[in-house]
C-alpha cells in the first residue's frame, strides 16, 4: 500500500519535473555526420574563435527543412588530408538527413563563418550565400536539387572577413537584397596575441586590438547581378565590429529597418526611409549601449515581440562577465534596456553568448529565448572562473514582459559545448521548433523538440510583386484573444539562416480568428477563421 | 563592460633618514653619493626627471648600497612611465631591505601597471604581512581581485579595510561596485551613499549610484545622483547617460534628449581620443600625436591625462615651446605649481622673447604668492608686448598689492586704453587714482562704470 502510495508520489513528482520543455540530441540518430574544424594548432588566429554557423532551409522544396552546416578550414600551419568543407543534410522526411553537398555543388571550401537563405531571382526556390574568412560565396538554387556558384557573376564575393548575413528588399522593389556584416581587419600579417592580465598566458585578441572595416549591402539588379551600393545606401561607417546581422520593420512604416549587433563597438540602428537608404539612429532611439552607456561585446542579435505588444523587440548576445541586453521597443521609436526587469540579466553573466531567437518553444503563445553558448579560449579554466565548454540556456516567457531560465537535467539542453551558431526550424514536421546548434571542432548539436503541448499554426509565404519568399513580410495571427507578431526575416541570430516559414503557437486556441499579412512594398491581405495545427500556404493577391 | 581605472595609491614617499647600509660604499664617495642624491631630489621635486634620474644613477654608482637612492630612482623611473626601470629599481630597494614596505607597496603597482595580477598580489601580500596598517594596500589588493571577479577576497579585505578606517569612502565604493557587480542592488545603494556619505566630491561614486538606483527602478533617485555627478564633473560621460535614460523614464522625453546630445559630444570626443591612442600604439614615437592627445584631453577635462601627453610629448621633443607652455598651463590647473613653473622656465629657455611665457610664469608666481618674482616675469612679457591688457592689469594688481599705486595706476590705465569694457580693471583704476590722490581721475572712472552697468556694456 505504502510502497504503492509512494511510487505514485515519485510519478508524480517526476512528472512535475519534468513538465518544461524537453530537447533530445539526434544529431547521431538523424544521420548527421559532420564535424566542424577550426585548423587551431596553438598560434591563437582569432578567425578560429567566431565561426561556425549553419541553417534549416528547404532547398528542394519538398516541404523538409534541410540542414546546411559551415566549416573552418586549415590556418597557417594546419594541413588536412582532405580540405574541410561545408555540408548540405537532405531530409528524408524519416526523421534521418543524408549528405548531400557534393551532389548538390555546395561544398564551399573557404574558411566558413555563417550562411543566409534568400531567392534572389524570385523562381520559388531558396538560395544560399556563404561568408567566409576570405572571399564569400552565393549558391544560386538551379530547382533541381543542385546549386551554381555564381559569386563572381552576381558580384557578391567580398573578400573580407563576412560575419552575419542576411537577404532583405531594402528598396521594396521586389527583389531582395543583401546584407553582409564585416567584423574587423584581422589579416595573418596582421596576426598577434595578446597577454591576460595576472596569468601571463597569450590569448586571442579582442576586437580592440584591430580596427573595423565596413559592411556591403549589395542591391539585387534583378536580372542575377548585385551592385555594391553601401555607400549610397548611408551605411559606409568602419565603426562598427559587426557580428550580428538582423533586419526588421522596428518603427512600423512598411520597410526594413537594420540592427547591427558589433563587438565592443556601439551597436548600430539603422532606420529605413522607404526608399533604401539609411540613417544610423541607435544612440537616440536607445539601442547602442546597454542601460549603464557601457558598449558591449555584441554577438548574436534577433528582434521579436516578446510582450506581444505590435513592435519587434531586439536581443542581443554579449561577451562573458556583461548580461545578454534586451531592448524593448517602446513604439515611438525608441527602446529601452529591460534585461534585468525582464529577468535576463543575471543568468546570462556566466556565459559568453552567441546564437539566439525568440520562438515558440512550448506553443503556448508567446516568445521564449534560446541562447547558444561558449568560450574562446580552451584553456580558459586556467585563469578565470569559468568553462571552454558551456550550457546553452533556455529562458521561457512567464508573461508580464517576464522570463526565467528553464534548466533540465537531461537532454539536449544540459550538455555542455563551444556552441556559436544556432537555428531554428521545425525539421520532423511535428509542430514544434527544434533547433540546430553549430559547434566549435565538434559536430552541430541537432535538438529535437519533444514537449510542446499548445496548437500551433506554420504559416509559409509566397509573394508575388514583392519578393517570392515574402522575406520582410509582417505577419499578425489572431488567436485565443490574443494577437501575435511576425515577420519573415532571413539570417539574425549568429551567423545562421532559421526556417523561413513562421510558426506561431496558439496554446488551447482551437480556431485563428484572423491572419493579416503586411506584404512588403504592398498591401495588408487578411484571411479570417483557419484551422490549427497546420501549415498555411499564403499566396500574396490570393486572400479571401 | 565599465572598467574602473586603476586607483593605486602611489607611494612617493619622502626618502628615509640616515640609517642606510654603508657595506658597498666606496671610501671617500659618500659625500658625493649624498650630493648626488639631494640633486636628484630637488630636480623630482621640480618634476624634472630625466635630471633627476641622472643624478640618481650617479649616486647609485658611487654608493649602491643606499636604499633611498634606489627607491627614490623607482619613483622617478615612475613617473617617466619607465615601469621595466622602476621595477628593478624597486627590486634593488627590497633586495638591501626586504622590510622596505613603500619600496614594495610600489612595485605591485607597477605589477599592476603590466598587467601581472599574480605578482602584485604576492607583492601586496608581503605589505600587509610586514605592515597590516598599510591602509592603502588593503585597497589596491581588493581593486585587483575586484578585476579578476574574486569577490570574496575583495569582500575580506574590504571589511578589514572599513575595520580599521571606517571613514575611508573608497572601501564603501568598491564595495558598492562589488554588490553591483553581484547584481545585489540594495545592498549596492547602502555601500555607495554611505560612501557619498564620507566624500560628497567624487562624480564617479555618483554615477555607480545612479546607475544602481536605474537597476531597483528608482529612476528619480537614479536622476538625483546622475544630475550630483554632472555637477561635479561636466564631462562625465557616463552620468549623463543614465540620467537621459533615467528621465526617459521618468518620461521626460525631450530633456531625455537633450542630455543624450551632451552625452554624444563627450563620446565624439572620446572616439578621437580612442583614434588618437590607438595611432600611439602604432607609433608610440609620434609626438604630435601625443600632443594631439593631450588636446583632446583638455578638450574633455581631463588635465591630469593631457598633462601626462603633453609630458610625453615632451620627452619625445624636447625643444617643443609649445609642448612646454601648455604643460605648464595644465600643471597650472591641477594646482601643480611648481612644476608649471620649471616647465615655463624651460619654454622660456628655449625662447626668451616668448611673451605669453612671462605671462604664465608670472601667473605661477602669482599663484605660488611669490609676488615679486611675478613682476619680474609680467614686466618681462610687458617688455615684449607692451600694450597687453592682462599682463597690464595683473602688473597694475601686483604694484597696487605693494602698495605702489601711482605704477599701479599706470599699467591699469593701459588695460582699461586696451579693452575699454574691462570694469574690473577700471574698478582698480579708480582705487588706484584715489590712493595716489587724482580724486577727479577717479571720479571719472566711476561715472563711466555707472554708465556702462546701466547701458549694459562691460563685462
Amino acid at each position: 500500500m505504502y510502497k504503492s502510495f509512494f511510487t505514485i508520489l515519485f510519478v508524480l513528482l517526476a512528472g512535475l519535473a519534468d513538465a518544461g520543455p524537453h530537447f533530445a540530441d539526434v544529431t547521431v540518430a538523424t544521420g548527421i555526420d559532420f564535424v566542424h574544424v577550426n585548423g587551431a594548432n596553438g598560434q591563437k588566429f582569432v578567425i578560429e574563435t567566431v565561426g561556425p554557423g549553419g541553417g534549416f532551409f528547404d532547398y528542394d522544396a519538398d516541404g523538409q527543412l534541410d540542414i546546411y552546416l559551415v566549416n573552418g578550414s586549415a590556418v597557417p600551419g594546419t594541413e588536412y588530408k582532405i580540405a574541410p568543407q561545408n555540408a548540405l543534410y537532405h531530409n528524408k522526411g524519416d526523421g534521418t538527413f543524408i549528405d548531400q553537398t557534393v551532389s548538390a555543388g555546395v561544398g564551399d571550401t573557404g574558411y566558413g563563418m555563417g550562411c543566409a537563405v534568400g531567392d534572389i531571382d524570385n523562381d520559388g526556390d531558396l538560395d544560399l550565400y556563404v561568408t567566409n574568412f576570405g572571399a564569400n560565396t552565393l549558391y544560386q538554387n538551379a530547382g533541381d536539387g543542385t546549386f551554381v556558384d555564381q559569386t563572381v557573376r552576381a558580384g557578391v564575393g567580398d573578400e573580407r572577413w563576412g560575419s552575419s548575413s542576411a537577404f532583405a528588399d531594402v528598396d521594396l522593389d521586389g527583389f531582395v537584397d543583401l546584407y553582409v556584416g564585416n567584423y574587423h581587419n584581422f589579416s595573418y600579417d596582421n596576426h598577434r596575441l595578446c597577454a591576460e592580465g595576472g596569468s601571463g598566458l597569450q590569448l586571442y585578441c579582442g576586437p580592440e586590438a584591430f580596427d573595423g572595416v565596413s559592411d556591403v549591402l549589395y542591391h539585387n539588379n534583378g536580372d542575377g547581378t548585385f551592385a555594391d551600393i553601401t555607400n549610397a545606401a548611408g551605411l559606409d561607417s568602419d565603426q562598427g565590429k559587426e557580428l550580428g546581422v538582423v533586419f526588421g520593420d522596428v518603427d512600423l512604416d512598411g520597410d526594413p529597418d537594420l540592427y547591427l549587433a558589433n563587438d565592443k563597438t556601439l551597436n548600430f540602428l539603422y532606420l529605413n526611409d522607404g526608399t533604401g537608404h539609411f540613417e544610423e539612429e541607435g544612440l537616440l532611439a536607445g539601442a547602442a549601449y546597454n542601460e549603464d552607456g557601457d558598449v558591449e561585446a555584441g554577438m548574436g542579435v534577433d528582434m521579436g515581440d516578446y510582450d506581444n505588444d505590435g513592435y519587434v523587440d531586439l536581443f542581443v548576445t554579449n561577451f562573458q562577465w556583461e548580461t545578454n541586453t534586451l531592448y524593448k521597443n517602446l513604439g515611438d521609436g525608441s527602446f529601452v534596456d529591460e534585461t534585468f526587469l525582464a529577468g535576463l540579466g543575471k543568468g546570462s553573466i556566466p556565459y559568453l553568448a552567441w546564437g539566439t531567437r525568440f520562438f515558440d518553444v512550448d506553443n503556448d503563445g508567446d516568445r521564449d529565448l534560446f541562447v547558444a553558448n561558449g568560450h574562446l579560449e580552451s584553456d580558459v579554466e586556467e585563469y578565470e572562473n569559468t568553462t571552454f565548454r558551456q550550457r546553452n540556456q533556455l529562458y521561457l516567457n512567464v508573461g508580464e514582459g517576464r522570463f526565467e531560465e528553464y534548466v533540465p537535467s537531461d537532454g539536449a539542453l544540459a550538455l555542455m559545448r563551444v556552441s556559436r551558431g544556432a537555428a531554428f526550424g521545425d525539421y520532423d514536421d511535428d509542430g514544434d521548433i527544434d533547433v540546430l546548434v553549430a559547434n566549435v571542432n565538434s559536430a552541430p548539436t541537432l535538438m529535437r523538440n519533444d514537449r510542446a503541448e499548445g496548437h500551433w499554426v506554420r504559416i509559409a509565404l509566397k509573394g508575388k510583386d514583392s519578393n517570392r519568399a515574402g522575406i520582410g513580410a509582417r505577419v499578425e495571427v489572431h488567436s485565443g484573444g490574443k494577437v501575435q507578431v511576425n515577420e519573415v526575416r532571413s539570417g539574425s541570430s549568429f551567423l545562421s539562416q532559421s526556417d523561413l516559414r513562421l510558426h506561431f503557437g496558439l496554446a488551447a486556441a482551437q480556431v485563428i480568428d484572423r491572419v493579416v499579412v503586411h506584404w512588403p512594398g504592398g498591401a495588408a491581405e487578411e484571411y479570417a477563421n483557419l484551422s490549427i495545427d497546420r501549415d498555411l500556404l499564403l499566396v500574396q493577391g490570393g486572400a479571401q | 563592460m565599465r572598467i574602473l581605472l586603476v586607483c593605486l595609491t602611489f607611494c612617493a614617499c619622502a626618502a628615509e633618514g640616515p640609517k642606510e647600509k654603508t657595506a658597498e660604499i666606496r671610501p671617500g664617495s659618500t659625500m658625493d653619493a649624498e650630493l648626488h642624491f639631494d640633486r636628484g631630489a630637488a630636480l623630482a621635486a621640480r618634476g624634472r626627471y630625466t635630471e633627476a634620474i641622472d643624478a640618481y644613477l650617479k649616486a647609485a654608482d658611487l654608493a649602491p648600497g643606499y636604499t633611498k637612492v634606489q627607491y627614490n630612482l623607482g619613483n622617478a623611473y615612475v613617473r617617466q612611465l619607465d615601469y621595466p626601470h622602476a621595477i628593478e629599481a624597486y627590486q634593488r630597494v627590497l633586495a638591501l631591505d626586504s622590510t622596505h614596505v613603500s619600496a614594495r607597496h610600489n612595485l605591485a603597482a607597477m605589477y599592476v601597471k603590466q598587467l601581472n595580477y599574480a605578482q602584485a598580489i604576492e607583492e601586496h601580500r608581503k605589505v600587509l604581512a610586514f605592515d597590516p596598517r598599510h591602509m592603502a594596500t588593503y585597497y589596491d589588493l581588493s581593486y585587483i581581485y575586484f578585476l579578476r571577479g574574486e569577490y570574496g577576497e575583495v569582500e575580506t579585505l574590504l571589511t578589514e579595510g572599513v575595520r580599521r578606517d571606517s571613514t575611508d569612502a573608497s572601501f564603501h565604493r568598491l564595495l558598492g561596485r562589488m554588490r553591483f557587480k553581484e547584481l545585489a542592488f540594495d545592498h549596492a545603494v547602502v555601500a555607495l551613499n554611505r560612501s557619498v556619505q564620507l566624500d560628497s566630491t567624487d562624480a564617479a561614486t555618483f554615477t555607480d549610484l545612479a546607475q544602481v538606483e536605474m537597476k531597483r527602478r528608482d529612476y528619480a533617485a537614479a536622476e538625483q545622483a546622475a544630475r550630483r555627478a554632472v555637477g561635479l564633473d561636466g564631462f562625465a560621460k557616463e552620468a549623463y547617460f543614465v540620467l537621459s535614460n533615467a528621465l526617459k523614464r521618468l518620461g521626460r522625453r525631450e530633456e531625455s534628449k537633450q542630455v543624450l546630445e551632451r552625452f554624444r559630444a563627450l563620446d565624439q570626443q572620446l572616439d578621437k581620443i580612442d583614434d588618437q591612442l590607438r595611432m600611439l600604439g602604432n607609433e608610440p614615437d609620434d609626438h604630435e600625436a601625443r600632443a594631439q592627445l593631450g588636446l583632446l584631453y583638455t578638450q574633455q577635462g581631463h588635465f591630469a591625462e593631457a598633462a601626462e601627453a603633453y609630458r610625453l610629448a615632451s620627452r619625445i621633443a624636447p625643444d617643443s615651446l609649445r609642448y612646454r607652455n601648455n604643460l605648464g598651463n595644465l600643471y597650472l590647473r591641477l594646482g601643480q605649481l611648481e612644476q608649471a613653473v620649471v616647465e615655463y622656465q624651460v619654454a622660456l629657455h628655449l625662447d626668451p622673447q616668448y611673451a605669453k611665457g612671462h605671462y604664465n610664469l608670472g601667473q605661477a608666481y602669482m599663484r605660488l604668492q611669490r609676488f615679486d618674482e611675478a613682476l619680474a616675469s609680467l614686466g618681462e612679457a610687458k617688455k615684449r608686448s607692451p600694450e597687453d591688457v592682462e599682463v597690464n592689469y595683473f602688473i597694475g594688481l601686483l604694484h597696487a598689492r605693494a602698495g605702489d599705486f601711482a605704477r599701479a595706476a599706470e599699467a591699469l590705465a593701459v588695460a582699461v586704453e586696451g579693452r575699454p569694457e574691462f570694469l574690473d580693471a577700471r574698478r582698480k583704476l579708480a582705487v588706484a587714482y584715489l590712493k595716489t590722490g587724482k580724486v577727479e581721475e577717479s571720479k571719472r572712472e566711476l561715472a563711466m562704470i555707472q554708465k556702462m552697468k546701466e547701458e549694459g556694456e562691460g563685462e
